[in-house]
């Protein structure tokens, strides 16, 4: 096979920087394939991908040891703007990265640059924007798109320009399970192309679990592990200590394996997996493996009905048609939609008034569109919500009711008795705390203690009260370390942490979250998970903003979910979570364990949590066990 | 594309980026040729007809020329003030309305037309590239640039600097929300507050635009800007009859100016 990239010994240190970025990486990419780069934050990952097209060392200044060969031609000497030509780097943020008016003019961008003839470049942006799925948006203004279509288009983009290599720096990290779907659906079909090598930058294991030939994984500059995803994937402790997400279900099955029930190649990375494994071990699955070993996912189909698996939404039932289907759960979500709050919210609540309350909330933008309609709904004291949805659902602008930061064009948000529309957002700042997704939009100060006073002072706080919370504040985040630290000198997870912390300085009764993991790496995100499951547990009333659904189902004791503005759905998460159509509706994937536990219904456990979840599996795969 | 270039079809929008250019000179030298307020505000008349018919929203106007007030206040005190009196030719303009004593009269007629000649230049200034940013795309600026062999260094800045404008507006709001939330007390509508409220957002906007610029570098470069010094395929667009006419137009105004101010020495203090 023809090596496309070749590094080696290459090590490279930003300029002004006290640690190395890169050690010593030497690595070999062939034709054709699918690598994938995962690690820590901080582990290398962007750097790497700058240098596989001349940006380190050409534009980024810093010291590079070694040498990077893409396609026979040295990094160091051939202008990245000719590398461009054979590599093409799509970086993190879409944003920055669409230059041009309208989508067409966009894509026209790089081949205009390379000076090719009018004619072919009409050709090339249409063939590059219908490979991404954009054919026909030629005339959209680039502004006007969503934040899938930013991204896609901006693959196009580089498409355009025919690279043979395509490098991708977290392609799918600020997108809905929707919009990741799509950017993957993408991928696949650029795959099939055998000639074309793609590397991409993931910190999300389920989608290229399926896709990618190699993993490797970058821990603190190095290569710290290479090979197979799935034989990754199977050893947790490895994935743990290299900073990576574990998949819930091969979770699950590291316990088996623990518990010596199964071997680590059993370790199930898939639903279906996981789920034949479990049938298999307390004994349903001898019915398989004797009409034909391995059954594909038809013969698991047949088999449930032949087990008498009680139809679930997850199962396709021939006799259901789909409309049938959607009118059976729009009925169902009606139930849940309308005035009513959830029955637990009301439990929790009895006797004293909700903390939140919406009253038919709408509320329409500037420009005409209509941002969220026709919500009522009630939060209690010390719930922990979720609140789901696709990109562009109205999650964010529901939440920004909460602390005023928007108000109603009709109908009333009140909170702790405040109607919002009477109260400005700094007189709301002491009882809901907003912590934003970009922690950088708020940092300001050159130390980390300096940046919790300004939310204290602006409370009127003085003296030593000031101090006092600073400490709390600081002890609850973790950052006691860094308290005369200028906040820009740590990593993007701390100053996450940072943002926090100045918002619990306040001792908010309610605290909203916004896509609190965007970005983090997976130690990032268990961090801050903890921190919001002890202020729930001290009381907190928690609203989250999140994409992450096995956060959701872990964490959360409420979902809401959003589509188009409006709530379709409110319920507990393991309850939610069944409903499949809505979900669909909502363009948001449920998590494995979800999905797992539906089909396993016929098993007749219960499960309110996770952890009840995995228990009562145990417990029934050990009766199984004994049964036999 | 500067400051949210609007999609509008109008006449000016279809003009030629040169005569637009051209327009926008003869405006500048008219409005420094002369002295008294009445030529200048004739222009400055004209220009909001033009403004009006070409569908520019007076909202963009007003957000745009709102900071500019307290400088129009300042700039008109000052030189009703101070101008000093010997500048001017004809004596009626040396009358003061105000005077402490022999020496120091405020308030002279000279002076208070020259304050409302210097806001009225600054508003042709300000109106006139407005309108010529907000009915011309970054493309053409483009094209122009390439056009006139400016090296790629620089319209690689220019562009870089003008593609930003729109995406640091949203990264303001960003920040203005995100400080809020914390329970800053910006008044977003204030003209000039305590300047330490307005750090909390120029810090945390002054870092993220230094990121951006460098994303966006980078991403031009990765798309491979400056591969050829020049963009091969620019479609050579002929200046159109509504151009000519528009030229013509310039032309004579310029020319009339001209002869006004050098020839019948009009429009002096």
């Amino acid at each position: 096979m023809e090596r496309v990239i070749e590094i080696e010994n290459l090590t490279y240190r930003y300029a002004r920087a006290e640690e190395t970025s890169l050690k010593n990486i030497t690595l070999a990419v062939e034709k054709g394939k699918f690598m994938v780069i995962m690690g820590h934050a901080g582990a290398g990952k962007t750097s790497l991908s700058l240098c596989l097209n001349g940006l380190i060392p050409q534009f980024m200044q810093g010291r590079m040891q070694g040498k990077v060969r893409v396609k026979g031609k040295d990094t160091r000497s051939i202008p990245v703007q000719e590398l461009a030509k054979e590599v093409g780097l799509v970086l993190q943020d879409p944003e920055s990265q669409i230059i041009c008016r309208t989508v067409g003019e966009d894509v026209a961008f790089g081949p205009r640059n390379f000076g090719i003839a009018k004619e072919e470049i009409q050709e090339r942006v249409r063939h590059a924007l219908a490979k991404v799925g954009l054919l026909g948006y030629e005339e959209r203004i680039t502004t006007e798109l969503s934040g899938g279509e930013k991204q896609r288009l901006v693959i196009a983009g580089v498409l355009a320009i025919e690279p043979e290599i395509l490098v991708m720096d977290e392609p799918t990290s600020e997108l809905d399970p929707e919009g990741r779907l799509e950017i993957y659906q993408t991928l696949d079909e650029l795959c099939r192309e055998k000639e074309r090598t793609i590397v991409v930058i993931e910190h999300s294991s389920e989608e290229i679990l399926a896709r990618a030939d190699e993993v490797i994984v970058l821990k603190e500059g190095e290569i710290a592990w290479q090979g197979q995803p799935a034989k990754l994937f199977r050893n947790i402790p490895l994935v743990r200590e290299l900073g990576l997400k574990p998949l819930p279900v091969s979770l699950l099955g590291w316990s088996l394996y623990e518990r010596g029930w199964i071997t680590q190649e059993d370790i199930p990375l898939e639903v279906v997996n996981a789920e034949k494994l479990i049938r298999r071990l307390i004994g349903q699955g001898e019915k398989i493996e004797a009409t034909g070993n391995k059954a594909d996912e038809g013969k698991i189909q047949n088999r449930k009905i032949e087990i008498g698996l009680k139809s679930g939404e997850w199962e396709v039932q021939p006799q259901r048609t789909e409309k049938n289907l959607k009118a059976e759960d729009n009925q169902r979500i009606e139930v849940y939609s309308g005035t009513q709050a959830h029955p637990r919210a009301k439990e929790k609540s009895q006797g004293s008034p909700p903390l939140i309350r919406v009253k038919d909330l709408y509320h329409q933008f500037a420009s005409g569109k209509m941002g969220v309609g026709g919500i009522d709904l009630e939060i209690g004291q010390g719930e922990f919500v979720a609140l789901v949805g696709a990109n562009g659902a109205g999650k964010t602008t529901l939440a920004k009711h909460m602390n005023g930061l928007l108000k109603p064009t009709s109908g009333d948000v009140i909170v702790k008795g405040r109607n919002t529309k009477e109260y400005d957002t700094a007189q709301l700042a002491q009882i809901v705390g907003y912590v934003f997704q970009n922690p950088d939009h708020q940092i300001f100060s050159a130390t980390v203690e300096k940046e919790l006073e300004f939310g204290l002072k602006n409370a009127g706080f003085t003296g030593k009260e000031v101090g006092k919370r600073i400490a709390q504040a600081l002890e609850l985040t973790g950052l006691e370390k860094y308290r005369h630290v200028h906040p820009f000198t740590l990593s993007k997870g701390e100053r996450q942490f940072i943002a926090v912390a100045s918002v619990l300085a306040l001792t908010p009764e309610i605290l909203v979250i916004d896509e609190p993991t965007t970005g983090l790496d997976w130690t990032g995100v268990e961090k801050i998970m903890e921190l919001l499951q002890q202020l729930h547990r001290e009381g907190t009333t928690i609203l989250m903003i999140s994409h992450d659904m096995d956060n959701v189902l872990e964490y959360a004791e409420r979902v809401i979910l959003m589509q188009e503005g409006r709530i379709i759905l409110d319920a507990p998460p393991w309850e939610a979570f069944t409903q499949k159509t809505a979900f669909e509706q909502g363009a948001i994937r449920p998590p494995q364990l979800a999905v797992l536990q539906q089909r396993l219904r016929d098993l007749n456990f219960q499960a309110n949590s996770v952890s009840e979840f995995r228990q009562s599996l145990l417990q029934i795969i050990e009766e199984g066990k004994r049964q036999r | 594309m500067i400051l949210a270039y609007g999609q509008e079809d109008s006449f000016l929008h279809r003009l030629d980026i040169r005569t637009k250019l051209f327009g926008f000179l003869t405006a500048t030298v008219w409005c420094f040729l002369f002295q008294h307020p009445l030529y200048n505000l004739s222009l400055l008349c004209g220009m909001v007809v033009l403004t009006v018919l070409n569908k520019i929203s007076f909202h963009k106007v007003w957000q745009m020329l709102c900071p500019l007030l307290p400088i129009f206040f300042i700039l008109f005190l000052f030189t009703g003030m101070t101008y000093p009196l010997d500048r001017f030719h004809s004596e009626i303009y040396k009358i003061s309305l105000f005077s402490i004593n022999e020496n120091w009269k405020l308030f002279s007629l000279g002076g208070i037309l020259t304050g409302v000649n210097f806001i009225c230049r600054l508003l042709i200034m300000v109106l006139g590239s407005m309108l010529l940013t907000l009915t011309t795309s970054l493309e053409e600026f483009m094209d122009l640039l390439n056009r006139l062999r400016v090296p790629g260094e620089i319209s690689f800045m220019l562009t870089t600097a003008i593609r930003f404008i729109p995406t640091l507006d949203k990264k303001r709001i960003q920040i203005l929300e995100a400080q809020k939330a914390r329970g800053a007390k910006i008044n977003d509508r204030g003209i000039i507050g305590n300047i330490t409220s307005y750090l909390p957002i120029m810090v945390p906007l002054f870092i993220n635009s230094i990121l951006l610029a460098e994303d966006l570098a980078k991403g031009m470069l990765n798309r491979g800007y400056g591969y050829t010094t020049s963009i091969a395929t620019i479609p050579k667009t002929p200046l159109q009859a509504k151009d000519y006419w528009v030229l013509s137009f310039l032309v004579l105004l310029l020319s009339g100016g001209l002869y006004l101010r050098l020839g019948l020495k009009l429009g002096v203090l």
